[in-house]
């Protein structure tokens, strides 16, 4: 009956109109700074701290969390246009929202980020409002050893991140992503590896100097060498608006997809110590290999738009429980977030959950509304910001590369971030002009350091068999090996069968 | 044409890039008013609070609850806090002994930099910890070892005769490892060990509550909260003497056999401090204000209720002479830092 209660005044404080209000203004801030590549959410959230402090939290946090939660509907406009992600986690929108830019079909595009967005983002609330009760111990069934399995499902879908004929490239380009991780100091045993004793290199690399030297650098610098524009007026056959509602079908031609995408990505958001940035690549792999047409995948496939976005909005929820139910954030953003709570007074904790569940469903039931704002506010504006892909690529180059060195610059206000995104821009550069996959090695690089963490965490706690230690690994471990297998037994089958047709088969027998 | 307009343009943009953090400014403005040159630099300064750990954190924490009062006490046009993190605080305080501006318009709010340089004796440091300009302590607090209400240890006692429990660290070399591998040097017992690499507070505890640790080491103004909403239950404290907050947790020479050497290890490890201070050599008259500034918002109930607000937690603070011998301390002790060192090697897996 309490929790009833609790839920009912959680509900009725978020469509309060001054919560509604601070909820709107987030999202349009968090909309605009997401499409500006290099800024986003985070940004514009640690701007905001210092005027809220003392304010109420029913309208400070559903504000912050607005801005949070939208950001990346902003940053996929961004991946689509000018092939490079608007936040981090939108790179995987890339791959294949920019081909279809390309082909003229931006607008569809971005119909289909927005709708994917939008529905991830809210059917991910109830679910996250109904796992209230179950959380902690859902959670607390994740020990080091499972989340290494999980990693090492996610660096299974590096094969498909690869185009055909290319898979020795893709893994070398993964490989080398997780070369690139072992930058640093190593966390068990403190070792300092290729830092040459440059305190800037004791954390590894800068995630966003790598995906923006990796992709925004090769982009925009064949963008100036080719001189065309990104999609020619002659290319679009149908009027952006009417592409717009094309790409809302295809989300919901897609529903099984999208679904798909929401729960896994909302699933990774609540397991902390993943990331979001995984979930875009695993559910872009899984929409592959669950696809018809997987050839089309890389060259303008709108399920490869669908997954990733509907992934990336669904985390938010699910990110958001574990930040209020353990304290730990899985984002930069949340971590602000999270001393935003505290400098209010509130800790969180599994108690908050308990003790201030109100505001906890007021919070959650805040990121379903600023989906909606954020949906309507870029649908209203693709029209005019796909215009883009038809200017003179001389002034694209001329806006975007002094904004992508400002915003390295400004992580550190060190010349190592320029310095950097020279390297892996020209590195990004070599990359595209010789067929290596840029998005295997930003996973290989993501993951690497997690992946090496709790291996080594692993065989310390539970022993070298540390992979049979509890059910869950077991069924992990399982799944990896099927995902690995599958499709070269289903062939070694297929041409053991070819070999031995039914009569003949018989006649042994 | 346009290719050459575009390369005027970037070189333009760059060159603004680079000179956009400017250059120091000496102001000459005389009054009877000990502070009135300082007020009237603060006046038209955003002034930056540096911090060298992650946002959310304690440090973290304590800097915003500070940067209000600051800026209302040193009349700064801005104060806002900027997170410059890596390698356990070493990025931070080479760029505020490097580059940061001398003007005091860098103000850090940090931990001991004499630890990273000392202690740790890594090449990456490229500052004398010594020279910086230390201004106060807003919050010092001493260690506690804690477990989970859960746990099979539920006292000091249990883990005395314990020879398999685990104690969780951040990561290798840090002061939650250090007391780690002090107790179970302390304690003996061969199959005990501390494990790394847990990063923050919040993620040890985790590990604790998933049973993959046992215990965990940390200062009280982390825990507190922790402690509150009995996410973990504190066992032993570090120091001589009892802590007010929980008078009834035993201190470690109360319950443990230290050794005369023992002891003077635990004794130079510091306590965890918030401790602030700005880049070498700023004008003694700015620095002069901000310890003023900073002893008045010590003395500020309502800045106490913030910290507890926001914390749970008060125990007091440093005025810049005893923060700065705090240091000189940790220099002094280096001898014992690197017995302690050896002490990691051996009870970290």
């Amino acid at each position: 009956m309490e929790l009833l209660t609790a839920f009912t005044e959680g509900l009725v404080a978020v469509f309060a109109p001054q919560t509604l209000l601070w909820i709107g203004i987030g999202s349009i801030i968090a909309t605009i700074l997401g499409i500006i590549p290099v800024l986003g959410g985070e940004l514009g959230i640690t701007l905001a701290l210092p005027f809220l402090v003392g304010k109420n939290a029913i309208f400070v946090m559903p504000f912050l969390l607005a801005m949070d939660a939208v950001s990346c509907t902003g940053g996929s406009i961004t991946s689509i246009l000018l092939n490079i992600p608007g936040t981090l986690i939108n790179a995987a929108t890339t791959m294949d929202g920019y081909p279809m830019a390309k082909k003229g079909e931006a607008g569809r595009a971005i119909g289909a980020a927005l709708t994917a967005s939008a529905v991830g983002g809210i059917i991910t609330v109830p679910m996250a409002l109904l796992m209230i009760p179950i959380l902690v111990p859902f959670v607390l069934k994740f020990k080091s050893a499972e989340m290494f399995l999980l990693i090492v499902s996610g660096l299974c879908f590096i094969s498909v991140l690869t185009t055909k004929g290319r898979v020795v490239k893709g893994l070398i380009s993964a490989a080398l992503g997780l070369l690139i991780a072992t930058i640093g100091s190593q966390a068990q045993t403190g070792y300092a590896r290729f830092t040459f004793g440059n305190a800037h290199l004791y954390e590894g690399l800068p995630l966003v100097t790598v995906v923006l030297g990796m992709y925004a650098v090769p982009s925009l610098i064949n963008l100036f060498v080719t001189g065309k524009a990104i999609a020619a007026d002659s290319l679009i056959t149908v009027k952006d608006s009417k592409q717009l509602v094309q790409g809302a079908k295809d989300v919901l031609k897609h529903w099984w997809l999208t679904l798909k995408s929401a729960i896994v990505g909302y699933i990774i958001g609540v397991i902390p110590g993943i990331g979001a940035f995984t979930s875009t690549f695993l559910t872009y792999g899984m929409a592959k290999k669950s696809s018809k047409t997987p050839e089309e995948f890389g060259k303008g496939c709108v399920e490869g738009v669908i997954a990733p976005e509907a992934a990336n909005n669904a985390k938010e929820a699910g990110g958001l429980l574990t930040t209020l139910a353990f304290g730990i954030p899985g984002t930069g953003t949340m971590a602000i977030i999270m001393a935003a709570l505290m400098v209010i007074g509130i800790q969180p904790g599994p108690m908050l959950l308990i003790e201030n569940t109100s505001l906890c469903i007021t919070m959650i039931s805040s990121i379903a509304i600023a989906n909606v704002f954020a949906f309507l506010l870029c649908w209203f504006n693709v029209p005019f910001l796909t215009k883009v892909t038809r200017i003179d690529p001389t002034y694209i180059f001329a806006t975007v590369i002094p904004l992508v060195f400002l915003g390295a610059f400004s992580r550190s206000e060190k010349m190592f971030d320029i310095f950097l995104i020279l390297v892996t821009g020209l590195l990004g550069f070599f990359f595209k002009k010789h067929g290596y996959s840029a998005p295997s090695l930003i996973l290989g690089f993501v993951l690497g350091k997690d992946l090496e963490h709790y291996l080594w965490r692993s065989i310390d706690i539970y022993g070298p068999a540390f992979i049979f230690s509890t059910p869950i690994c077991i069924g992990l471990f399982v799944t990896i090996i099927l995902v690995i297998v599958y499709k070269p037994l289903v062939e070694v089958l297929r041409k053991i069968i070819a070999r031995n047709p039914r009569g003949s088969h018989e006649k042994a027998i | 044409m346009k290719k050459k307009i575009l390369i005027i343009y970037l070189l333009l943009t760059i060159t603004v890039v680079v000179f956009a953090k400017g250059t120091n400014e000496v102001t000459n403005v005389s009054d009877s008013d000990p502070f009135a040159a300082a007020k009237a630099f603060y006046a038209k300064t955003d002034v930056t609070l540096i911090v060298p750990l992650g946002a959310g954190g304690g440090m973290d924490v304590a800097a915003r609850n500070a940067a209000p009062y600051l800026q209302k006490l040193l009349g700064a046009k801005s104060v806002s806090v900027v997170n410059k993190v890596g390698a356990s605080g070493i990025v931070a305080y080479n760029y505020l002994y490097n580059d940061a501006k001398r003007d005091g318009s860098i103000i850090c709010f940090g931990s001991h930099p004499s630890t990273n340089e000392i202690v740790q004796n890594d090449s990456a440091v490229k500052y004398k910890s010594e020279e910086f300009t230390y201004l106060g302590t807003v919050q010092h607090t001493r260690f506690a070892l804690t477990v989970v209400p859960e746990s099979k240890y539920t006292n000091i006692n249990e883990l005395k005769t314990a020879n398999s429990f685990s104690i969780g660290g951040f990561g290798f070399n840090d002061t939650m490892s250090l007391y780690g591998s002090l107790i179970c040097e302390i304690i003996g017992n061969e199959g005990n060990c501390v494990i790394g690499g847990y990063g923050t507070a919040a993620k040890t505890l985790l590990a604790m509550a998933q049973g993959e640790v046992d215990a965990y080491a940390s200062p009280m103004d982390s825990l507190y909260r922790y402690v509150q909403s009995k996410q973990c239950v504190p066992i032993l404290v570090f120091g001589s003497e009892r802590d007010e907050y929980w008078p009834d947790v035993p201190t470690i020479f109360e319950v443990l056999d230290v050794s005369e050497s023992e002891r003077i290890m635990l004794e130079s490890i510091p306590e965890s401090d918030r401790i602030v201070f700005c880049p070498p050599q700023i004008p003694q008259d700015r620095a002069n204000f901000i310890e003023h500034c900073l002893v008045q918002m010590i003395d500020d109930p309502s800045f106490k209720q913030a910290t507890i607000d926001s914390t749970g937690y008060f125990s007091g603070s440093r005025d810049a002479l005893e923060t700065r011998e705090v240091c000189l301390e940790v220099i002094n002790s280096a001898d014992n830092y690197r017995v302690l060192d050896s002490l990691i090697k051996k009870w970290m897996r």
